[in-house]
């Protein structure tokens, strides 16, 4: 089932010169798909990923998100869509500062399902990522890896159709960078689809797909059947 | 999300602190200027409601001022014979004239007050300002050794006060009028200028004052349907040595000056409240660029722009209330001193201190303060609304 679709989208930023960091890419990201994206700093991976999860408006093209054209969606709709479809791990970690880790999640939670039987999922995503000594701790009070894993908890705990993860192993040491990837495939074969980008390719090769980003072009390394 | 905003206020527990203590100290500018409005405003209406009288003579002494005469209770050593009475009787319109006679406590000895009060002896026989009082607490005339006392006016030793050397007996207290009476001991006329006469300091008085009694002012009430103006002018032409004053007239002079004073204050007031908009608009702004990234979290993962606008609004709120209830409750507690130090100052009747004027104060402040934080925090909160939520994210990540 499609998830996601890019469709000859472009995308450029003026600094000073004319960056085009998405050059008329095209991407098919299916339900249980575990898709990879490599690229040297400063690519457009980051940019990509913003695109696909309509955090950025690409400059052309079309991007669908569960087979809806986001062009035609309003802001209302598009913000409901990322909150119930969306699992967002950024590259700097951004966690609410005010709410402790488990708040954290509690509140992403809240946003999709109201009821309150929400913790035993909560406190299974916080053990299996180490934290569950940590929960009551506010972010400042957390190490940049213990963050990062908190970052990727948000982003599993409302089983999202879509995770995009940007750099989601950075800070994190071999265990826990392995234990992310499980995740993952744990989350694909739920049914969704995460597209990781990464400049460190040692944890991608559990990808199903494979692609590399040089000079605004997507280039399968590991091409869709 | 008042969760959120209330966690958010609590974490950046100085900045708040800081908001806090500006809405506060605004608050507490114009409570306390909106309750010393409000309690001039309601003395003035209980003076002119409670008096009684329509015109009020004193002698034709400088000293004399019918504003310190019907609104303070400052003590006033004025006299003139009390022939003149019998003068003013014989004026058409005037239904009744009370004379009324000045003096005070001293300090100083045992079981004396503190400070002078003043001491009003009134004429039982032809008395009409202060029976209605006198009925309603079952007071009757008052013998040799009797007193009553105003509500501000503490007894001592019991129900015994000692005036001039010379033990009283409190046989009744009056309830308060937010008038000149709240503060003035009563007594009977004969009683106070045989106390007054003892006097050494004012020895000089009785010595200038000639022959026949003293009075120091008459109360004066008009047949009904008659102009007051009329009286005052036949007053004025009879040749006696007295100033006529209406007290509708006082009541309405002093109306005007403090309605001025009022507008003025006001103005003052509305003008720090705008210096406090002013400077929470900067707060808020700052708080919102400092919280750019998380903002942009927040679009990301599923909060509306309408949420993210009602959320800086509410942390706003909660911060201004807290800062609206403390600056009301200090403005409600500082109330009675500052009173205080303007009617020392000041001519002023200040009326009652009453559980409905706080609660009428805490309503203006808190309601002031949410205007303010609503005020203060609209625009940064639009703009924090509007963010795109990927420059939000990456621009807050770099700043």
């Amino acid at each position: 089932m499609e998830i996601c679709r890019l469709e000859n989208v472009s995308k450029s930023y003026f600094t000073g010169e004319k960056l085009t960091p998405l050059r008329n890419v095209d991407l098919v990201v299916n339900a249980g798909d575990l898709v990879s994206v490599e690229g040297s700093s400063g690519i457009g991976k980051s940019t990509l990923l913003y695109v696909m999860g309509s955090l950025l408006k690409a400059d052309q093209g079309r991007l669908y998100l569960n087979k809806k054209d986001v062009s035609l969606m309003t802001d209302q709709q598009l913000t409901n869509l990322r909150a119930e479809k969306i699992g967002f791990i950024f590259q700097e970690t951004n966690l609410i500062q005010a709410l402790t880790l488990q708040e954290n999640l509690e509140f992403t939670r809240s946003l999709v399902k109201k009821s309150k039987d929400n913790l035993g999922e909560i406190l299974y995503l916080l053990s299996r990522l180490g934290l569950s000594s940590h929960k009551d701790l506010l972010p400042y009070q957390l190490s940049g890896g213990q963050r990062r894993r908190a970052m990727v908890a948000r982003a599993l705990i409302n089983r999202p159709a879509l995770i995009l993860a940007d750099e989601p192993t950075n800070d994190l040491n071999e265990f826990w960078a392995r234990e992310i990837v499980q995740l993952f495939l744990e989350a694909n074969q739920q049914g969704s689809a995460v597209v990781i980008v990464t400049h460190n390719n040692q944890w991608t090769k559990e990808a199903s797909f494979q692609y590399r980003l040089e000079g605004g072009k997507l280039a399968a390394v590991k091409p869709q059947q | 999300m008042w969760y959120l905003a209330w966690r958010n206020t609590i974490r950046r527990r100085s900045q708040s602190t800081l908001t806090i203590i500006i809405t506060g100290l605004t608050i507490f500018i114009l409570v306390m200027v909106s309750l010393i409005f409000l309690m001039v405003r309601e003395g003035l209406a209980l003076s002119a409601e409670r008096l009684g009288a329509d015109l009020i003579v004193l002698p034709d002494q400088a000293e004399a001022d019918a504003y310190q005469t019907l609104f303070t209770a400052d003590p006033a050593n004025i006299y003139m014979p009390e022939s003149i009475v019998e003068e003013l009787l014989k004026i058409d319109g005037i239904a009744q004239a009370s004379p009324q006679f000045f003096t005070q406590t001293l300090t100083g000895g045992c079981c004396s007050y503190g400070e002078e009060i003043r001491l009003v002896g009134y004429d039982v026989t032809t008395d009409f300002i202060l029976k209605p009082y006198f009925n309603e607490q079952n007071i009757g005339v008052l013998g040799d050794d009797q007193v009553v006392i105003g509500s501000k006016v503490e007894a001592r030793l019991g129900n015994i006060v000692a005036i001039l050397g010379k033990p009283f007996n409190v046989v009744g207290t009056l309830y308060p009028t937010g008038s000149g009476m709240d503060g003035t001991i009563f007594i009977n006329i004969d009683v106070a200028r045989k106390l007054a006469g003892d006097i050494p300091e004012l020895q000089h008085l009785w010595k200038n004052a000639g022959s026949g009694e003293l009075i120091s002012s008459i109360l004066i009430k008009s047949e009904p349907s008659v102009n007051t103006d009329q009286i005052i002018e036949h007053i004025n032409q009879s040749g006696l040595n007295a100033q006529t004053f209406a007290t509708s007239e006082t009541i309405r002079n002093m109306k005007i000056q403090i309605n001025t004073i009022s507008a003025i204050i006001f103005s003052l007031c509305l003008a720090s409240l705008l210096i406090a908009v002013l400077a929470l608009v900067g707060r808020f702004n700052s708080l919102a660029r400092e919280r750019k990234s998380e903002i942009g979290l927040l679009r990301a993962i599923g909060i509306q722009k309408k949420q993210v606008f009602l959320l800086i609004v509410s942390e706003a709120w909660i911060m201004a209330f807290t800062g609206g209830l403390a600056g009301s409750l200090l403005a409600c507690i500082c109330i009675t001193p500052v009173l205080n130090m303007l009617e020392n100052a000041f001519v002023l009747p200040t009326g009652m201190w009453t559980l409905k004027m706080a609660l009428q104060g805490g309503s203006i402040g808190i309601i002031a303060a949410l205007l303010l934080g609503s005020l203060a925090s609209i625009y940064p909160a639009w703009k924090s609304a509007g963010l795109d939520p990927q420059e939000a994210i990456t621009q807050g990540a770099l700043e």
